[in-house]
Formats: C-alpha cells, sequence, structure tokens
C-alpha cells in the first residue's frame, strides 16, 4: 500500500502543482514558475524516496477497484518504468524552467501553459508506471489529449488547430487500436497487467497475433512510424518548449516503450512471426525521416523528422533484437538509445526556440554566420553544433555507443541468419547514418558561415515566438514588443538547458564508465560486450564499418550540392484525403440513408431484418424441425381454421379499405379474432384483456377519425415493390414464428435457475408460482434475507404451504419464493416480473401524459382549416345520449365497477388481476363518459385521472419499498391466509398493494385519454 | 395449430409493413395497430401448440399437471396489449396534432421535397448536413 502511495504521488505531484499555479494570480509570474518547477521536482524526489525505500522491481501490491472487470490499480516500478519516469521528470524539470524562458514575462502564456504542461506530465508519468492495461490506456489518452491541447497552442491559428486535431486524431485511433489488442491479450492470457503478461507468457495462435499487430499498430501511431508519421512535423506548431519535450523526448517514445515492456512477452517466442513487419517499418520511417529532415529549412522541421527518423530506428531495432544472442534476447529494453536520443533532440529543439527567440528566424539559411554574431548566439551556435554532432552520432557521445548497438544487432542477425533482409537493413542503416551526417555538416556550415548565400532554398520567413509564417518580415516594432527579459538569468535560460543536457551527453560518451555507473543498472542490452566500448576502442568489424560507410557517405552529401532544394512530404496529404472521406463520404452516406422519408427507413430497416434471418438461416441447418404429422385434419383444429381465417381476411381487408368507419370495423374485426385466438391458445387473461382494450380501442379509433380528414383516393407509390417488401417480410416472420413454436433441441438451450435444470422458464414459474416448491425446503444456513418459516402448523407461520416433503430434515425452514398465487400469468406479472411490469406502468403513465401534452390546447402553430374542407361551425357533442342508453348505463356501469373489483381481487387465483380489472372498470367509465358527458365523469370519479395514475404508481413503488424498509430485496413480496369467520379464510399476498397500483394506472391512463379526445372533439 | 398462427403472423406482417410503407399517415397508423397484433401472435405462437392444453391457473395441489401451457408469453403479451394501446393513442394524438399544424397527412408532403428527385433544387429549405469548407490541407 505504501509504495502504490510513494508512485501515486510522483505521478500527480506536477498535475496538482500545475493546477495550483491557477489560483495565483496572472502577474505572479515567479511565483508560478517556482511551483510549477516545483512539479518535477517533487516527482523526482518520491521517485528517489522509493527507490530508496524499496529498490527496483519491488512487488507492488495493487489497490483493487473493480476486480470482477480487471480494473485494479495496479503500477509497477521496474527497470523501464523508472528510467521512463526519471526520464519524464527530469526532462520535464529543464523545459520547465526553459518555458518560462522561452515565453518571457507574457503573464497570460504561463498561466496556461503550465497546467497543460504538468498535465502531460502527469499523463506521462502514469504511462510509465502503469501495469494494469485499462491504466495504462487511460493515461496514455490523456498525454494525447494534453498534446492536443498543446498543438493547437495558438487558439487563433487555424493551421495549429488543424494540426492539432490531426495529431489526436492519428494517436487516439492508435490508442483505441491498441485498446483491441490488449483486451485480446488480456482475454487470451488472463492476465490483465504487463508484469503478469511476462510472467504467463503467449503461446502464438493467429489470435495472438492479431493483438500484437494491434498494439503495434497503436504503437506505430503514437511513435510516428511511416505512414503515420506525417502529425509528428504538423506537431510542430506548437510552442518550441511543447516541441522538445513532447515531441522529441518523451511522449513520441510511448509507444517505443509500450513495445519494449511487451518486448520479453514476444521475445520468448520465436516462432512468433511478425517481428520482420516491426523491422521494415522501422527501416522504412528511419531512413525515410532522415532523408526528409535532409530536404527541409526550418530548424524544427528538421528536428522533427530527424525524430521520425530515430523512432524508426528505435522500433526497428526492437525488431532485430529479437534473435537470440548466447542464449539471451539480442537486447532486453534499449535504455541507451532512448536515453540518448532525448540527450540530444531535446537540447536541438531548445535551441532551436532560442535561436528564434533572439534572431526571430528559424530558416536554417537565414541563420548563416550565427556564430560569428557573438555573445548569447555564439553559445547558442556552439551548443548547436555540438548536439548535431551528437545527431550524427559522431564517435564521444553516447549516440555513438547507442549507433554501435544497433549495428552490433543488425550484424549479428545477419551472422546468425544469414537472411538477406540484413543486407537491406545495413543499407537503410548506413543511408540514415549519412543522412544524419549531412545535416550535421550542412547545419555547421551555416552556422559558421561557410556557405555562399542561396545554398538551399529560399524559404518562407517564420516569426519566432508564433511559429506560423508571416508575409513579412517582423519590423522592430514587433522585436520591442515581443516580451523579452530583461537581465541576464531568464535569457540564459533559454539555452543553459541545453547545455545541461549536452553535457550529460558528452560526459557520458567520453567516460563511459559514468555513465554506467548511472545506467548499468537499468540497462540491460550489454549482452555483447563486458563493458561499454570506449570511443577509441569500438570493436572492429562490421559494425565499426557501417558507421564509417555512413560518416563518408554523409560527409559527401553534405558538402555536395545535391539534395538541397526543399521537398514537401508526400504523406501529409494522408490526413486530408482522410478527413475529406469522412467528412464528405459520410454527408453523402448521410443523404442515401437519411432522406426524409417513411419509407426509406422502413424499408431499409426490413430489408436489414429479412436480410440478416435469411443470412442466419441459410447457414443452420436443423432449426426448423416440423413434426412429422402436423395434425392439420384434427377436429380440435377446426376453431382455430376459423379464427385464423377471421384474421387473416382482417389483415387483407385493411389495406383496401379507405373510409374510416369501415377501417375501425376492420381494425375491431382483426382484434376480435386476436381474442378468440388468445382464448383458443388457453389464455384468457389475455383474451379478457384484449376483449376490454377492443372496447375501448374502438371508441378511441372514432374519436380521433372524426378529428381527421377522409383519405383522398391517392395513388401510392411504387405498389409492386411495396408488395415485395412485405412478402419478403411475411415470409421471414412465418419462418421465424413456425421455428420458435416448433424448435427443439439443441435450439432451445435448458436454463438452470438455482441449480436446478428446468426445461424453459415458463415451467419455473409453473412450478413456483404458488408455492415455491424448487426453494422449499433448505438447511437454516441457507437461508437469506429473513424470511424464515417453521412450517404450516406453527403460530408464526406465514405463506402457504405445500405438504412438508417427507425427507425433509427436521430442522427444515422453509424459504418462500413463491408469490401465492394459482393463476401463474398475474403472479409473473406482479411478483416475479413486479420491477418489469412497474416499467411498464410508468410507460403507459408516460404515454397519457404525453396524449395531453399533445392535445391540451390550440397553439398558434395550427394552421387554419383549409378551403375545402368542411368546417364544424357548431359545438359536436361526444355524446351518445338516448334513453334507453341513458337508463341501462346507469345501472350498469355501477354493476360492471363492481364486476372489475371482483375480477382484481380474485386475480392472483383465477383469471384476472390489476390490468384486467382496470380495462374491465375503464370501459365501464368510458361508456358512462359517452353517455353523461365530461362533467359528469369529472363528479363521478373519486380522483381526476392523473390522481389515479400517481396513486397507482405510489401504491405500486411503495410496494417495493415496504420489503426493502424490511431488509428484503425491492418488491420481495409476502402471503398468507387470513380466517373468515369460523371455516372460510382469505388468502391475502402483499403484491395484492401492487396490483392495485397497477388497476389505478390503467384505469386512469385509459379514462384520461379517451376523456381528453373526447373534449378534442367537442371543442 | 402452430401452422396456422405462422400463417397468420405471417400474412398479419407482410400487410402491415406493405401499409407502413404507403403515403397517407392513417393507413400507417393503422399498419402499425396491426403490426401489434402481428406481434403479440407471433409471441404466443412460441408457447407450442394448445390443443388438449389447460390455462396456466394451478389446482389445489399447487404443483403443475404438465399439461398447463407456457405461461410466460401470456405475461408477456398481456402488458404488450396494454402498452400497445397507449402507444395507439399517442400516435393518433400525434396524427391528429400533425393535421392541425400542417393541414396535411401525406407523408410526402410532410418530408419536403424530396432531395433525390429534385438535385437541382437548391432553394429548397431542406436542411444540408456538412455543407462546411474544407480545412486547408497544407502543413507548416
Amino acid at each position: 500500500m505504501p509504495q502504490v502511495v510513494w508512485l501515486l504521488g510522483a505521478i500527480f505531484a506536477p498535475l496538482v502543482l500545475g493546477l495550483l499555479t491557477l489560483a495565483l494570480p496572472r502577474r505572479a509570474i515567479s511565483l508560478r514558475t517556482g511551483i510549477a518547477i516545483l512539479g518535477p521536482v517533487a516527482a523526482i524526489a518520491l521517485l528517489a524516496g522509493y527507490l530508496q525505500q524499496y529498490g527496483l522491481n519491488a512487488a507492488i501490491p495493487s489497490i483493487d477497484w473493480a476486480p470482477a472487470m480487471n480494473l485494479n490499480l495496479a503500477l509497477q516500478a521496474d527497470q523501464l518504468g523508472i528510467f521512463f519516469a526519471l526520464l519524464v521528470a527530469g526532462i520535464g524539470l529543464l523545459i520547465t524552467i526553459y518555458a518560462r524562458a522561452y515565453f518571457g514575462p507574457a503573464a497570460d502564456d504561463l498561466y496556461r501553459f503550465f497546467p497543460s504542461l504538468h498535465l502531460f506530465m502527469t499523463a506521462m508519468l502514469g504511462v510509465a508506471l502503469a501495469d494494469n492495461f485499462f491504466l495504462l490506456l487511460v493515461f496514455w489518452e490523456l498525454t494525447s489529449i494534453s498534446s492536443f491541447l498543446l498543438i493547437g497552442w495558438e487558439r487563433d491559428d487555424k493551421l495549429a488547430v488543424r494540426n492539432a486535431m490531426q495529431a489526436f486524431i492519428v494517436t487516439n485511433v492508435g490508442g483505441l487500436t491498441m485498446m483491441g489488442g490488449l483486451i485480446i491479450l488480456g482475454v487470451i492470457t488472463g492476465a490483465w497487467t504487463f508484469s503478469g503478461l511476462i510472467a504467463a507468457g503467449v503461446t502464438s495462435s493467429p489470435m495472438v497475433l492479431v493483438g500484437f499487430a494491434l498494439i503495434f499498430i497503436g504503437a506505430a501511431a503514437k511513435s510516428a512510424q511511416w505512414p503515420l508519421h506525417f502529425w509528428l512535423p504538423g506537431a510542430m506548431a506548437a510552442p518550441t518548449p511543447v516541441s522538445a519535450y513532447l515531441h522529441s523526448a518523451t511522449m513520441v517514445k510511448a509507444g517505443v516503450y509500450l513495445v519494449g515492456r511487451l518486448f520479453p512477452v514476444y521475445a520468448g517466442n520465436p516462432d512468433l512471426a511478425g517481428a520482420a513487419v516491426v523491422t521494415t517499418i522501422g527501416a522504412i520511417t528511419m531512413v525515410l525521416g532522415a532523408y526528409v529532415a535532409l530536404r527541409r529549412s526550418d530548424l524544427k522541421q528538421i528536428f522533427a523528422y530527424t525524430t521520425v527518423s530515430q523512432l524508426g530506428l528505435l522500433m526497428c531495432m526492437y525488431g532485430v533484437g529479437r534473435l537470440q544472442f548466447h542464449g539471451q534476447p539480442n537486447l532486453i529494453w534499449d535504455i541507451t538509445q532512448i536515453l540518448n536520443h532525448a540527450m540530444y533532440k531535446a537540447p536541438l529543439f531548445i535551441l532551436a526556440g532560442a535561436v528564434a527567440h533572439v534572431v526571430h528566424t528559424r530558416e536554417l539559411p537565414a541563420l548563416r554566420g550565427l556564430i560569428r554574431l557573438g555573445g548569447q548566439k555564439r553559445i547558442m551556435a556552439i551548443l548547436m553544433i555540438l548536439a548535431a554532432y551528437a545527431l550524427a552520432a559522431g564517435p564521444l557521445t553516447i549516440s555513438f555507443i547507442a549507433k554501435e548497438f544497433f549495428y552490433y544487432g543488425i550484424a549479428h542477425g545477419l551472422e546468425v541468419t544469414g537472411h538477406w533482409g540484413y543486407y537491406l537493413l545495413i543499407g537503410a542503416a548506413i543511408l540514415t547514418g549519412a543522412f544524419n551526417t549531412a545535416i550535421f555538416i550542412r547545419i555547421t556550415r551555416v552556422l559558421l558561415g561557410q556557405v555562399e548565400e542561396n545554398t538551399f532554398a529560399q524559404p518562407a520567413e517564420y516569426v519566432a515566438h508564433h511559429d506560423h509564417p508571416v508575409d513579412e518580415k517582423p519590423s522592430a516594432e514587433d522585436i520591442d514588443v515581443d516580451p523579452h527579459d530583461h537581465g541576464w538569468f531568464w535569457p540564459s535560460m533559454l539555452w543553459v538547458p541545453a547545455l545541461i543536457i549536452l553535457a550529460m551527453q558528452y560526459i557520458g560518451g567520453i567516460i563511459p564508465g559514468a555513465y554506467e555507473a548511472l545506467f548499468g543498472g537499468i540497462e540491460r542490452s550489454f549482452n555483447y560486450f563486458d563493458k561499454l566500448p570506449m570511443a577509441w576502442q569500438a570493436h572492429l568489424g562490421l559494425p565499426l564499418y557501417m558507421s564509417l560507410a555512413g560518416y563518408a557517405l554523409g560527409a559527401v552529401i553534405g558538402f555536395a550540392p545535391v539534395f538541397t532544394t526543399v521537398i514537401r512530404d508526400v504523406h501529409d496529404r494522408i490526413y486530408p484525403a482522410f478527413y475529406d472521406l469522412v467528412v464528405y463520404g459520410g454527408a453523402r452516406l448521410f443523404r442515401v440513408f437519411q432522406t426524409g422519408h417513411f419509407r426509406t427507413y422502413v424499408a431499409i430497416t426490413v430489408a436489414a431484418i429479412v436480410a440478416l434471418v435469411v443470412w442466419t438461416a441459410s447457414g443452420i441447418s436443423g432449426y426448423l424441425t416440423l413434426p412429422e404429422d402436423l395434425g392439420l385434419a384434427d377436429v380440435r383444429l377446426i376453431p382455430g381454421y376459423l379464427v385464423t381465417l377471421l384474421m387473416c381476411l382482417a389483415a387483407i381487408f385493411m389495406p383496401m379499405v379507405r373510409q374510416r368507419a369501415s377501417r375501425v370495423l376492420v381494425l375491431g374485426i382483426a382484434g376480435t379474432a386476436a381474442t378468440a385466438l388468445y382464448y383458443l391458445y388457453s389464455a384468457p387473461d389475455l383474451a379478457l384483456t384484449q376483449i376490454s382494450i377492443e372496447v375501448v380501442s374502438l371508441v378511441l379509433f372514432l374519436l380521433v377519425l372524426a378529428l381527421l380528414p377522409d383519405e383522398a383516393p391517392a395513388k401510392s407509390p411504387s405498389r409492386p415493390l411495396r408488395a415485395v417488401v412485405g412478402v419478403a417480410i411475411g415470409a421471414v416472420m412465418f419462418w421465424l414464428t413456425l421455428m420458435a413454436g416448433t424448435a427443439t433441441e439443441p435450439t432451445r438451450v435448458t436454463p438452470a435457475i438455482d441449480g436446478k435444470p428446468i426445461a424453459n422458464l415458463g415451467e419455473y414459474f409453473l412450478r413456483n408460482s404458488l408455492y415455491g416448491i424448487d426453494t422449499l425446503a433448505m438447511s437454516p444456513s441457507q437461508v437469506f434475507g429473513g424470511v424464515i418459516d417453521r412450517g404450516p402448523e406453527h403460530p408464526t407461520s406465514f405463506g402457504t404451504h405445500p405438504p412438508v416433503p417427507e425427507n425433509a430434515p427436521a430442522d427444515a425452514v422453509y424459504l418462500h419464493k413463491g408469490g401465492g398465487g394459482a393463476n401463474v400469468v398475474n403472479v409473473i406479472l406482479v411478483d416475479f416480473r413486479g420491477f418489469d411490469t412497474m416499467g411498464e406502468i410508468t410507460v403507459l403513465s408516460l404515454a397519457a401524459l404525453g396524449v395531453w401534452t399533445l392535445l391540451r390546447r390550440p397553439s398558434r402553430h395550427d394552421l387554419e382549416p383549409l378551403e375545402d374542407e368542411p368546417v364544424r361551425k357548431t359545438r359536436v357533442d361526444a355524446r351518445i345520449s338516448t334513453l334507453i342508453l341513458r337508463q341501462a348505463v346507469k345501472f350498469l356501469v355501477p354493476l360492471a365497477i363492481v364486476f372489475s373489483g371482483f375480477i382484481f381481487f380474485k386475480g392472483h387465483q383465477t383469471p384476472g388481476g390489476g390490468f384486467v380489472g382496470g380495462l374491465v372498470a375503464s370501459v365501464a367509465l368510458v361508456v358512462f363518459r359517452m353517455t353523461f358527458g365530461n362533467e359528469a365523469l369529472r363528479r363521478w370519479l373519486p380522483l381526476p385521472e392523473y390522481g389515479l395514475i400517481a396513486l397507482g404508481l405510489t401504491l405500486a413503488v411503495s410496494t417495493g419499498l415496504v420489503a426493502l424498509a424490511a431488509g428484503l430485496p425491492f418488491l420481495t413480496s409476502n402471503n398468507g391466509y387470513m380466517p373468515l369467520g369460523e371455516t372460510e379464510k382469505f388468502h391475502w399476498a402483499t403484491v395484492m398493494f401492487f396490483d392495485a397500483g397497477v388497476f389505478s394506472v390503467v384505469v386512469g391512463v385509459t379514462v384520461g385519454m379517451i376523456d381528453a379526445l373526447s373534449r378534442e372533439v367537442e371543442k | 395449430m402452430i401452422l396456422l398462427t405462422a400463417l397468420t403472423v405471417g400474412l398479419i406482417f407482410g400487410v402491415s409493413i406493405y401499409m407502413l410503407l404507403g403515403k397517407e399517415l392513417k393507413s400507417i397508423a393503422m399498419g402499425v395497430f396491426l403490426l401489434g397484433h402481428g406481434a403479440n401472435l407471433a409471441i404466443i405462437a412460441a408457447s407450442e401448440s394448445p390443443i388438449g392444453k389447460l390455462p396456466p391457473v394451478l389446482g389445489a395441489s399447487g404443483q403443475p399437471t404438465g399439461a398447463e401451457v407456457d405461461p410466460l408469453p401470456q405475461a408477456l403479451i398481456l402488458t404488450a396489449i396494454v402498452i400497445g394501446f397507449a402507444v395507439q393513442a399517442f400516435v393518433l394524438s400525434l396524427l391528429v396534432l400533425t393535421w392541425r399544424r400542417t393541414r396535411t397527412v401525406d407523408i410526402d408532403e410532410l418530408a419536403g421535397p424530396d432531395p433525390a428527385t429534385q438535385p437541382q433544387h437548391k432553394d429548397a429549405t431542406t436542411t444540408r448536413m456538412h455543407e462546411e469548407q474544407p480545412v486547408p490541407t497544407s502543413t507548416p
């Protein structure tokens, strides 16, 4: 636990301190900078404290958050992680200082900058130290987000914003791809942490390969590998401190880091294909980056492309490093190469920014003779030459050693495998070295002023501070406005960070012992050497010859007038093309599918359903197993023939009739036929419900159709097409229904509830509806929830009891899950699936609310009646008020209400219940309203309709809450007998209250809606 | 019985989709209601053949005799019927409102001019999405 706290402290210290700066007054620049500097310092201190306390590779207990979903706070602090974290925090410290010098005393910039920068620092530290896959992913995406914020620093600069988006989309799509890969590996191995994955190892299979491929795509996008590298040069729109930090030293290494993390996993799998792909893509990126860098004139662009090149080299190295050497992998984690790159590329960027700050251009040709300008400019020029020397991997630098590692890897690979690909790789490595050397030579020559003017193509001018092109050279006025610091300290901080980092580069290179003492403990790719090679001790052999060839070729290119014009990277077209494809392709697709015509949507949906069913069915035989004898000649089927015939006739006539009354009639026939069908299906509850609904529905239709015009005999579009779609869906539904009704094993799965297998859910409900047979006798230890019953004879007994099983243990207690009702359909509705029913009555209430809202009152949006439309001049009465009806209704309605109560109360045991009872009552009330009108209904109803709905919902919810209050699950029911006189007893159940709620809601909704429509007609 | 029901379900679905593809709102609404019947029947058909079976109401023993039909589809359909009615009322209210506001029940008129048939009609008030300018495609 304390270990996690140390590391979490280190991860979040920068963010917390960064956010803290927001609380400061805008003008408090010194204090702001001070607190910002404290961020990385605290991170380093906490990391150091952790190492002091626990050392490397200590097992860190993870904190479980949602273990079932593999979401744990698992961190790790191994060589690679600690190294990366220290690199991030260390460079971060220098960059924070540099940023203060770079932005000058501009309060607004720094106010915004430090929190964004420190957000990135935290994210990157998290990436370095996370062990859990998902934890890593969260930090990973955070780096993308902070990178997005920082690239689009100039919020008014459209180009910068566009480049920020480009970087974000590329790295983010990569991140999602990577997530897929990590999930695949996690599912296959069951290890959702990197340490667990390395421990578990993988056996190669196609799926594992897919997982690795996806992860590699994500890593390649983040680490700017060809062909996704284009976002990195675009990211140079960011302020230079960001370029130096995120886009060269740290964030872009995240992909490399991840490949390094997983390296032990796939390195242990010699049969795992794909390393060749990593090598190839790395090699292409390496050469391409170096070549384009040579053809650029803007310093940041040059360095961005050399960064691309270096990242390619790192990837390539991991591909090569897979080979075994003396029984060990060629390399474990390539720390030297990563560190080395940070130690010359960060200074190069820092100096590019510094130079731009003092001479207001970053164009290389414009820096001609910078060294002769004296003062700070001379220091900057010298430092830049030194850094470029490291870029060229000249001897006496760590860069040289790092490159030797790489060359040794290639040489070794050639030696072991003899594969022709290694010759290509040697060529690529030499070429890359040559281009880097050429860049060094050119930079040096320009800075020393040894080249003619116009040696390189004349580029556009750049404004130093804002990193985007302007038309004119900055005037003296601009320079004055430019926020420059006075004094000596902050101006020198423009180059001092570069000096510090470069010093390490050279000290490490000249005295390898010092480097080894510092980093030897965590660098493990020393398999070739007992000790680091001294620069002058370079082992003779292929690696050295490769270096020399690179220098020689580079010198030729550097001095010769070749490759001097500026070119554009063709890959810059990828993102715009992709963007256009998505936006315009999407718009086109949108217009194809979103025609705004209901018909299109129906047709597409239906076509999709038909296609899916046909596709599914075509592959599987045996779904449809019709019994040999369909029994169509059975006399008992005669009612079935009649009823289905009636239903079919109603359906066929439906589209044919146009007159509104006939339509209602046909729909009514269909409903009645459905009622009869339910009866034939032994579903009395359904038949009762359907017939009641049919009555109300008829009234509803008559009312509404009175409000609408008769249909003009319009010619409907493409009758044959409609018919084809109709026939297709009809056939599919016929097949599906037949299949559902006749399916046998194996299409019908055998479910098990409480460990007991049952034929289907219906059987479970049947068995447990009354007594809860499946849960009857249980030993006391198994009882939960507190519903304990001691048998039918016990005084405290409640609930209904089946005969006690003979083999029941003496101390058996009875846990009742039975609903205490014999009408299984009603028990399912109010008990087993009571929660579901609660949702359904809520839907009913909402529908009623909708109707009331829609019909509330005429709106100003209403249009005047059409000219040829018969306008009703007089107030229409929706009442049907004949004397006989009035007299009959007076007697029948109270009777019907009583009857509905009977249906409701008996509903738990015999067909009926809240729904049916409510509907019967509604029918009575609707008839009453049709006879006596709205006012009479109001007088008669105890509550307004919305009151009934509210009462019903409250009742239903409270029934559930009572159970909750008793410590039982929501809506748990109880039931038992209440003596009525001497011999009779009343079987009560708590669900009755729930059912009463249903009753109330149904009455409220039905009567309310009919009444609303009637009033509409009466207007 | 199952074959008969399946045929009926197929026919109902065919007819209701045919009506849904129509032009006039009222017949579309009718199609929706007919579809409700079809869906309910399709569900009840899943409870095997009812010939010679009993309703799912238990006797005194409290145990199923094996002759009861499957109660689950019935429970599902029961609420579906009632909700179906509420939806009918809602749909019809929408219809009334549509008529009041637009004085048309023809869905083609409601949809406005068809962009597919009138591609040249620039003044059409149909919403055109994503008509924004392309972003600049160059990098610094």
